[in-house]
C-alpha cells in the first residue's frame, strides 16, 4: 500500500469548490431570517391535511414504500420517462424497468433508450439478465430481449463499461460504438454502431451509407420481422439507403432498384433476392 | 486584558448535538479598527475580531480564506460536491449565527474542520448514508469499482479516488475518519455508534479492498 499513500493523501484534493457562488449562498442563508408564522384558516389547514394525505396515497400506490420504482410497456407501447432529475429512460415495447434509487441501480427486461446526465460521484449500475452497464453520464440504447441471443449497448455518446455477469469480463464503449455480449458463452463484440438503426423504434430513423447489404439485412429482420436473404454475390454489395418510416415492401422495391435484383418469397416469411450486381461506386 | 472570544464546538453523541464551550485568547490588536483594510494577508485571529466588530466583512474574510479547504475536507466523508459545499456553508452560518457568545480555544481551522466533520456525521446519521451498499462482495465490489475507475481516470490519483469513492459505504467513512481526520478507532467507534472491534474489521477491508483494486490496476 505504500506506494500509494501520497495519492491516498490525495484523496479528492483536486476538487475546487467555487467560492464566490459559495459566498453568495451563505449570503442567502444568513438573510433567511424565520418570518412570523401565518395563521390559515382552520378550514384551509384541513383542505391542506387531505390534500397532503391523498397525495402521500397516490405516491403510496405508484412508488413502492422503499422509492422502488416499476415501470412496464405493452406490445406497440413505448413509454418515457424521468425516473429522477438527469436521469431520462425511454422504454421500448414489451420491456420493463425497475428502478431503485437508494442503490442507484436499474433493472432491464426488454430495451430501453438511457439519456444520463453525468454524475461522477453516484454512478449508474443498469442491469439486465446478464449483463451489467456501469454508468457515469452519457446516452446510449441497451437491448436485451431473452428471444435474442445477446444483450446490446449502442452508444450515443459519453462512454460505459459493459460487463458480463457470467465471465466478469467487461469492455468499454465509447461514444458511436456497438457492444454485444453474446448469452452462448461467446464473449462479447464490439462494433461501429449501426447507423442509428438501434434508435429506430424511437427515432423511426436509421441510414445506412455504403454498407454491405448483409448488415442491411439483418437489422430488416430486427425491425420488421421479415427474413430477407440474398445470394451471395450480393451480400457485400455496398449499399445506401434510409429506413425512414418506409414499409418494408417499399424497402424491397427499393433494393431490388439498386441491386437490379428481384425479390421472391422463401420461406413462410421471407424473401430471397437474387440476379443483379453490386451497383457501381459513384 | 486579553479579550476572549468563545467558540463552541459540535460533538455528536446520539440523536442531539451538545455544545461545548472552549476558549482561547485573542490580541489586542486585532480590534484597532471596525473597517478592516488589510496590507498583508489577516491572520484567524484578526479576523475573528473583526467578526465581532464588523460581522458582514468579517465572515466573508473567515469564508474566502477558509472555505475550499473545508469543503474539500467534507467532501472526503460525503462524497457529492453540492452537499458538501451546502454543509459547508452551514459551518460558516452556524459561526455567523453564534457569533456574538463566541468563545474560542482552539485555532479556527481546528474548530472548522471539527465542525465540518460533526455536520457531514450527523447528516449521514440522519439520511442512513453509511448503511447502503454493505451486502456487497469483495469480487462485485472489485468489478464496480475498477469500472468507474477505469471510466474515470485520467491519472493514477483519479483512479485512487474512485476506488476509495467505490468502498462500500460505512467502510470508507471508517477509513477516511481513521486516515484524514485522525481519529482513533475508539473514538470512530463512538462517533459511528459501532463497536471498535467492526472499526477494526472495516479498516482491514478497505485496506484489503484497495490493495485488491490497485494490484489489479498494476498487474
Amino acid at each position: 500500500m505504500d506506494p500509494f499513500g501520497k495519492y491516498i493523501s490525495g484523496y479528492k484534493s483536486a476538487y475546487q469548490p467555487q467560492v464566490d457562488r459559495g459566498l453568495q449562498r451563505l449570503h442567502e442563508k444568513m438573510g433567511r431570517t424565520p418570518s412570523e408564522p401565518r395563521r390559515a384558516s382552520s378550514r384551509l389547514w384541513w383542505m391542506g391535511v387531505i390534500a397532503v394525505l391523498i397525495l402521500a396515497l397516490l405516491a403510496w400506490f405508484f412508488w413502492l414504500r422503499d422509492g422502488t420504482q416499476i415501470h412496464a410497456t405493452q406490445e406497440g407501447e413505448t413509454l418515457p420517462l424521468v425516473l429522477e432529475e438527469g436521469l431520462e429512460v425511454v422504454l421500448n415495447e414489451s420491456s420493463s424497468l425497475e428502478f431503485f434509487p437508494a442503490e442507484d441501480r436499474l433493472l432491464l427486461h426488454g430495451e430501453a433508450y438511457f439519456r444520463i446526465e453525468p454524475r461522477p460521484a453516484r454512478p449508474l449500475l443498469i442491469e439486465t439478465p446478464h449483463t451489467q452497464v456501469q454508468v457515469l453520464g452519457t446516452a446510449f440504447n441497451l437491448r436485451a430481449r431473452s428471444r435474442e441471443l445477446f444483450t446490446e449497448v449502442e452508444m450515443e455518446h459519453g462512454s460505459v463499461v459493459f460487463v458480463d455477469k457470467n465471465s466478469r469480463d467487461s469492455t468499454v464503449l465509447n461514444a458511436l460504438q456497438r457492444g454485444r455480449c453474446w448469452k452462448d458463452g461467446k464473449g462479447m463484440t464490439v462494433e461501429p454502431a449501426s447507423h442509428g438503426s438501434a434508435h429506430y423504434w424511437r427515432t423511426g430513423q436509421a441510414r445506412f451509407l455504403h454498407q454491405p447489404l448483409q448488415l442491411v439485412l439483418r437489422e430488416m429482420e430486427r425491425h420488421y420481422d421479415l427474413e430477407v436473404e440474398a445470394a451471395d454475390h450480393l451480400l457485400n454489395c455496398p449499399v445506401t439507403i434510409t429506413f425512414s418510416g418506409s414499409r418494408s415492401s417499399d424497402i424491397l422495391r427499393i433494393l431490388e432498384r439498386i441491386l437490379d435484383a428481384e425479390a421472391t418469397p422463401a420461406g413462410t416469411k421471407g424473401y430471397l433476392l437474387r440476379g443483379g450486381a453490386c451497383p457501381r461506386e459513384e | 486584558m486579553d479579550v476572549k472570544v468563545f467558540f463552541y464546538f459540535y460533538l455528536v453523541k446520539e440523536s442531539e448535538i451538545i455544545l461545548e464551550p472552549v476558549a482561547e485568547a485573542i490580541p489586542r490588536s486585532a480590534h484597532r479598527s471596525e473597517c478592516y483594510m488589510p496590507s498583508q494577508p489577516p491572520t484567524d485571529d484578526e479576523l475573528l475580531a473583526l467578526l465581532q466588530r464588523a460581522p458582514e466583512q468579517g465572515i466573508d474574510l473567515l469564508f474566502r480564506k477558509h472555505y475550499a479547504w473545508l469543503c474539500q475536507r467534507i467532501i472526503r466523508l460525503v462524497k457529492e460536491p453540492a452537499l458538501a459545499e451546502d454543509l459547508a456553508q452551514d459551518v460558516f452560518l452556524e459561526l455567523w449565527k453564534k457569533r456574538e457568545q463566541l468563545r474560542i480555544q482552539a485555532s479556527i481551522p481546528a474548530y472548522l474542520a471539527r465542525a465540518g466533520r460533526n455536520k457531514a456525521l450527523n447528516y449521514l446519521r440522519d439520511h442512513r448514508m453509511d448503511q447502503q451498499r454493505e451486502e456487497l462482495t469483495d469480487e462485485r465490489w472489485l468489478v464496480e469499482a475498477q469500472a468507474v475507475a477505469q471510466l474515470q481516470a485520467r491519472d493514477l490519483q483519479d483512479r485512487v479516488d474512485a476506488l476509495l469513492d467505490s468502498l462500500p459505504d460505512r467502510c470508507r467513512l471508517v477509513f477516511v475518519l481513521s486516515r484524514f481526520e485522525d481519529l482513533s478507532n475508539r473514538e470512530i467507534a463512538q462517533q459511528l455508534g459501532i463497536a471498535e472491534k467492526t472499526v477494526e474489521n472495516q479498516m482491514n477491508k478497505a485496506l484489503r479492498l484497495m490493495r485488491a483494486g490497485l494490484d489489479s490496476y498494476f498487474s
